[in-house]
């Protein structure tokens, strides 16, 4: 149901006059939360990120739902990125050895080998994410808008029962 | 850009979760410290009413109890009040160093008011077993190797079914006198072959018939002498190839016989093993005195040495051995692998560097038995950042007649580990103390005193451990103890006369290898009075089986030594005969030749021409 109303608050943005780069900062950053372990100190910074910048938070929570399903296939290639990137390149080392010596830096957990790889990760698709959706927004509204609207899963949706039922009591609550 | 309500979300956030944290914050911790002392133990870890002032970063806890993994009613580790303060630089950086801790009523084997087992997990992957796990399922499997004392002298009589202990004992003489009887006649039909195409006769009493035929006075001329000359020298080269032939086919005959024939210094060796078996089979015990002391105290001390292990293993988990770079690992799906970097502050992530211990060695207030203190030093899970041994020094206190001395040093520095431990007792009372290892003991020492030393010393997964015990004025509960089996009921009545013991006890694994010892003052009075109870019908048995062995084996032997002794002589003979014709033919010919020269000699000396001379000369000059 969560989903559901996510997807149609979603599409309710597309349609709307928000910016299409607050929607698409929105999904970027959902994205970095999505793809690295949630109880990061990172992912701290990023939902404080989302709090005060206005991006768009609809999106953010898409970015977060689907890119949390490509971590978990995902994992064993962070590992892969994370361990490369902590043990094998020789040149890092005194910078992880600094941070690991520093202050609070180890509470951010960057020497575990997921939490480095899946970071690196997510800030490699950062801007191709940022980039993609907006072109993605902009194309939306100016093609598929119409297209969209008319599709037949959306009016499967919307003839629901489940979702009638879920409209009705949303218009009675207010 | 800034979205301005957001700030105001923060701050509320960020004043929840403070709220949040301060009210939890003790549940946390104490949760936390829980969870890792299970991960360790195994068991149900418990710390009643943790208090932690985040100003003072100070943590106090009321009581903390760790259950028995091996008796979960009971608690391995009980303390009373502790309270510390923790490092708040090396907290920053993610440390937990705690510079000094005070664990008061420290007690051991307290019982529990519930279960301290903590629900089953699915079984983990088996990694391959640590050096400790391999020695202590080496140390079982010895013990497991021990022989049976059990004897119930009218038992053992009735089960004495020969032909039973027969079929059981498999016995090796029939197959192996078999593999021997294959062998001769192998070996015969080999030289039975052989003679089917080797006739030297012919030649032999060719040459010599023309030996025979020589005759040197007859001969007249020189012509007619070298002629004679050539013709005894071919004979001899064909004698010598020939004589050779033999030679080296006698030798070789000889040494196929022999070969063989070694099965008859093998028989005795034979028939030993078989009888060996059959007493296997019929349990007849081994009561000499170097078995006793094993099988009589083996299993306790090593179920002891054990359970020591055991605590080892766990301490081995806190304290964990030193690993070089990091291998990738395969760790569960978003867990990763954490890696460890070079610390500069000489700060490992774990760290208590003093703890002062005291407590007492009994498990309630009123049998409080011994009161101890001490001082254990870098409990660490970096020996190798920390670069120290974590060490513990424990000492009775207050009891002057009573001496009780604990020292480990646990050496995790280094690769492989060194620890030592060492633990002096003196006057240790005996009340009640179980022995429930052991069959033939009885399962519970009413009362009595003892003097124990035990020394460790564990280099990887080498281990040697020394134990020494002298116990006196013992008392054995013999209640339910009453029993048919004569080793036990022997063991016993020693046991009743004498109080005092000592033993002595070395287990030494090295390599692959253990090596268990155990002996005691009384394994030559149980091995004697065993003897005597015994010997009568242990003889008669032993005297049985060897009878019963020669019955069994002593026709085939027979009719073996019968096929060898043929075949050898039958086969032997033939070569032998012609060795000994080869040699008679050739001190013939020699003479033959002798007696030519001689002639040759002889005809020097007459008148001859000067060609003819020549011609002698050079028949000489030839021959020499």
């Amino acid at each position: 149901m969560f989903f559901l109303k996510l997807l149609g608050k979603l599409i309710k943005v597309l349609g709307s006059q928000t910016s299409p780069n607050r929607i698409a900062w929105g999904f970027a950053l959902g994205a970095v939360l999505g793809l690295t372990p949630l109880w990061s100190l990172h992912n701290l910074v990023v939902v404080v990120l989302f709090l005060l910048l206005n991006v768009n938070i609809s999106s953010a929570l898409l970015a977060f739902i689907l890119y949390s399903f490509f971590a978990w296939a995902l994992d064993p290639l962070f590992h892969t990125i994370g361990f490369s990137i902590l043990v094998q390149i020789s040149f890092m080392k005194p910078l992880w050895t600094t941070l690991y010596n520093a202050p609070f830096a180890p509470f951010t957990r960057f020497n575990n080998t997921v939490v480095m790889g899946s970071f690196i990760f997510s800030l490699l698709l950062f801007i191709p994410n940022f980039l993609v959706f907006r072109w993605l927004v902009i194309r939306y509204r100016s093609s598929w808008r119409d297209a969209v609207q008319r599709m037949r899963i959306l009016k499967i949706l919307q003839g629901n029962s489940v979702v009638q039922f879920y409209l009705k009591v949303k218009k009675l609550g207010g | 850009m800034i979205r301005w309500k957001g700030f105001l979300i923060v701050v509320i956030l960020l004043g929840l979760g403070m709220a949040f944290s301060w009210m939890f914050m003790d549940r946390w911790i104490e949760s936390g410290l829980e969870k890792t002392g299970q991960a360790v133990t195994g068991a149900r870890v418990e710390i009643d009413r943790l208090d932690f002032h985040l100003l003072a970063l100070s943590i106090q806890w009321d009581r903390l109890q760790v259950a028995d993994p091996q008796n979960t009613l009971k608690n391995i580790l009980e303390t009373g009040r502790a309270a510390f303060n923790v490092n708040a630089s090396a907290l920053l950086r993610k440390r937990f160093v705690v510079e000094e801790l005070t664990l008061k009523d420290v007690r051991s084997g307290t019982p529990r008011a519930y279960d301290g087992a903590l629900p089953k997990k699915k079984p983990k992957k088996e990694a391959a077993p640590g050096a400790l796990t391999v020695l202590k399922d080496r140390m079982e499997k010895e013990v497991q190797k021990l022989p049976v004392m059990h004897l119930d002298v009218n038992a053992f009589k009735r089960q004495l079914n020969m032909d039973s202990l027969v079929a059981k004992a498999d016995l090796k003489m029939p197959a192996r006198t078999d593999s021997v009887k294959k062998e001769i006649l192998k070996t015969a039909e080999k030289w039975e072959s052989f003679y089917a195409d080797f006739h030297p006769q012919n030649d032999l009493e060719k040459i010599r018939a023309d030996f025979a035929a020589v005759d040197v006075k007859q001969i007249k001329t020189v012509p007619e002498l070298i002629s004679v000359y050539e013709k005894v020298e071919a004979a001899k080269k064909t004698l010598n190839a020939l004589s050779e032939t033999i030679d080296g086919k006698s030798r070789e005959i000889h040494s196929d016989f022999n070969q063989i024939g070694s099965y008859k210094k093998q028989i005795e060796a034979w028939a030993d093993e078989d009888y060996h078996r059959i007493l296997e089979k019929a349990r007849i015990p081994d009561f000499s005195t170097g078995h006793i002391g094993d099988v009589l105290f083996g299993p306790i001390l090593v179920y002891k040495v054990n359970r020591y292990l055991d605590y080892l293993e766990m301490a081995e988990k806190i304290i964990p051995l030193k690993s070089d770079q990091p291998k990738k690992e395969k760790p569960k799906r978003m867990k990763g692998q954490n890696i460890k970097f070079p610390e500069r502050h000489g700060q490992p992530v774990f760290l208590i560097e003093k703890i002062h211990l005291s407590g007492q060695t009994g498990a309630t207030q009123e049998k409080a038995g011994l009161m101890m203190n001490g001082i254990a030093r870098g409990v660490t899970s970096e020996p190798g950042i920390y670069g120290r041994p974590t060490t513990v020094d424990l000492r009775t206190i207050g009891a002057p007649n009573r001496s009780t001395v604990f020292s480990a040093n646990l050496d995790h520095t280094t690769d492989p580990a060194k620890d030592r431990f060492e633990l002096k007792i003196e006057n240790i009372p005996l009340d009640n103390v179980l022995l429930q290892e052991s069959s033939y003991l009885p399962s519970r020492i009413q009362k009595g005193w003892a003097d124990v030393s035990v020394a460790t010393r564990l280099d990887g997964s080498d281990a040697i451990f020394q134990i020494e015990a002298q116990t006196r004025e013992v008392n054995f509960d013999f209640k339910n103890s009453t029993t048919e089996d004569m080793f036990t009921s022997v063991v016993n009545d020693l046991i009743r006369q004498t109080g005092n013991f000592i033993l002595k006890a070395e287990i030494v694994s090295r390599g692959e290898g253990l090596d268990l010892k155990v002996s005691s003052n009384l394994d030559d009075q149980i091995s004697h009075a065993l003897n005597r109870k015994t010997g009568q019908v242990v003889m008669e048995a032993q005297s049985r089986i060897q009878n019963r062995i020669r019955q069994l084996t002593g026709n085939s032997i027979a009719e073996l030594d019968t096929l060898f002794d043929g075949k050898k002589s039958a086969l032997t003979a033939p070569l032998d005969g012609l060795q000994k014709e080869a040699n008679d033919l050739e001190l013939g010919v020699q003479q033959k030749m002798n007696e030519i020269t001689e002639d040759v000699k002889q005809r020097q000396k007459s008148e001859l021409g000067e060609k003819s001379k020549k011609l002698l000369d050079a028949i000489l000059k030839k021959k020499l």
